[in-house]
């Protein structure tokens, strides 16, 4: 007798014991498997963040530390470092910020970008002050990254970069860098469907924003 | 402490001789004597609880440890090619397709997958900060944030459990203290073993 004709056997005799007995072939199985993810600052995640771009730096945009001793990138709209002159945001207003920073796709799958701001601004909760936050590609505020830019094909390649523009529209209230007027920006990037595959998502959230328009709060 | 996958084919080869005993069948001690050449270890793919890499980069085979599923979330290996080297600090990272658990087995199981760090002394320790889950893409909260690892369940025989990872490294977390999973099977009415 062959052994592939043994094996048949002990594999039939292993399943009717198991239906008379109550106790299948495959009880019960534990698999211990190594699994690590490494984290990264921002420069050198899988979505690249940078402030301004490779050529030119912009006041608007630094890193800041995290506890876990990451670099991120983080906005400031309040006439700190960097800035010269202003002191921040005038009322009923709206500025535009080209090439604040850039998004690298550093993954190995093309992506789509869109941003959410929480909580909402001008809600009446917060944010006194500024009316609206929009993020847009490079220099062109019609290309909002939330709009048919992204719709039409913009995705992005792995390894290609874009720029991100900000507008920021103020209303009469004062515009101040409290706690409670902090504006957070998720950049959320979501993989292009491949091979009938799902794609990655990643959100990530940008330190709080710091605007002011240089008057005290109230 | 759970059962490897060698010990759970020599416990394949008990059932057999039990139900052997029970049935008087004859002719078993040449089955058991060839038996013994049946407790193979094979890889993941083939196994009973098969471990398929998905079409995600950052699961894989490993070559290395006999074809063993491994998870490396981080720089490009030889065969791929980008600059990333990790998930963004101070983010929710998803990653669809990482691998599927297959029921190759005869019987429905209820599946479970429990991420590990190790602590001072090299002991495995649970993350139950929420920071690490692999997910049932099948069933899962669109929100990122929101998904919870897999937690009994249920894939019949011949049927694939897509798993996906949410990985989030908001403020204090676990995610770069992951080491290993466990994915764990166990037949329906089997008591829970």
């Amino acid at each position: 007798m062959q052994r592939r004709t043994i094996l048949i056997v002990v594999v039939a005799l292993a399943a009717g014991g198991g239906a008379v007995l109550g106790s299948g072939a495959f009880s019960s199985a534990s698999a211990d498997r190594t699994a690590t993810v490494d984290v990264a600052g921002d420069a050198n995640a899988f979505l690249g963040l940078d402030p301004g771009t490779e050529n030119e730096d912009s006041p608007y945009a630094t890193t800041t530390t995290t506890n876990s001793s990451n670099e991120v990138l983080a906005l400031q709209f309040d006439g700190g470092p960097g800035e010269s002159g202003g002191e921040g945001l005038g009322k009923d207003s709206t500025y535009q910020f080209d090439n604040v920073f850039t998004v690298t796709n550093q993954g190995p799958r093309a992506v789509a970008l869109e941003y959410i701001i929480a909580p909402e601004t001008d809600s009446g909760n917060g944010h006194d002050g500024v009316k609206e936050f929009r993020l847009y590609n490079g220099s062109d505020p019609g290309e909002d990254l939330n709009g048919s830019f992204m719709d039409g094909g913009g995705t992005i390649g792995p390894g290609e970069s874009i720029t991100v523009g900000v507008e920021i529209t103020t209303n009469n209230r004062n515009v101040t860098s409290e706690p409670d007027n902090e504006i957070t920006v998720r950049l959320k990037s979501t993989g292009a469907e491949v091979g009938g595959g799902g794609g990655d998502e990643n959100e990530t959230i940008l330190p709080p924003i710091e605007t002011s328009n240089g008057e005290s709060g109230g | 402490m759970s059962p490897s996958r060698r010990n759970v084919l020599i416990g394949i080869a008990g059932s057999a001789a039990t139900g052997g005993l029970a049935f008087s069948t004859g002719a078993f001690s040449q089955v058991a004597a060839d038996r013994t050449a049946t407790v193979n270890v094979v890889g993941d793919e083939a196994a009973y609880l098969a471990l398929i890499p998905g079409e995600s980069p950052h699961a894989e085979a490993d070559s290395d440890t006999n074809q063993k599923l491994e998870v490396d979330v981080g720089p490009a290996d030889n065969n791929e090619s980008y600059a990333g080297k990790g998930v963004n600090d101070e983010g929710i990272t998803r990653f669809k397709d990482l691998f599927d658990v297959v029921n190759q087995g005869t019987q429905e199981v209820e599946v479970s997958i429990t991420p590990y760090k190790k602590d001072g002394n090299s002991n495995d320790v649970e993350i139950t900060d929420g920071s690490v889950a692999f997910y049932d893409q099948d069933n899962v909260n669109g929100t990122l944030g929101e998904a919870k690892n897999v937690d009994g369940t249920s894939v019949t025989t011949g049927n694939t459990l897509d798993v996906g990872l949410e990985v989030d490294t908001r403020g204090d977390n676990s995610v770069s203290d992951l080491a290993q999973i466990d994915v764990e099977a166990t037949a329906r009415n089997n008591g829970g073993s």
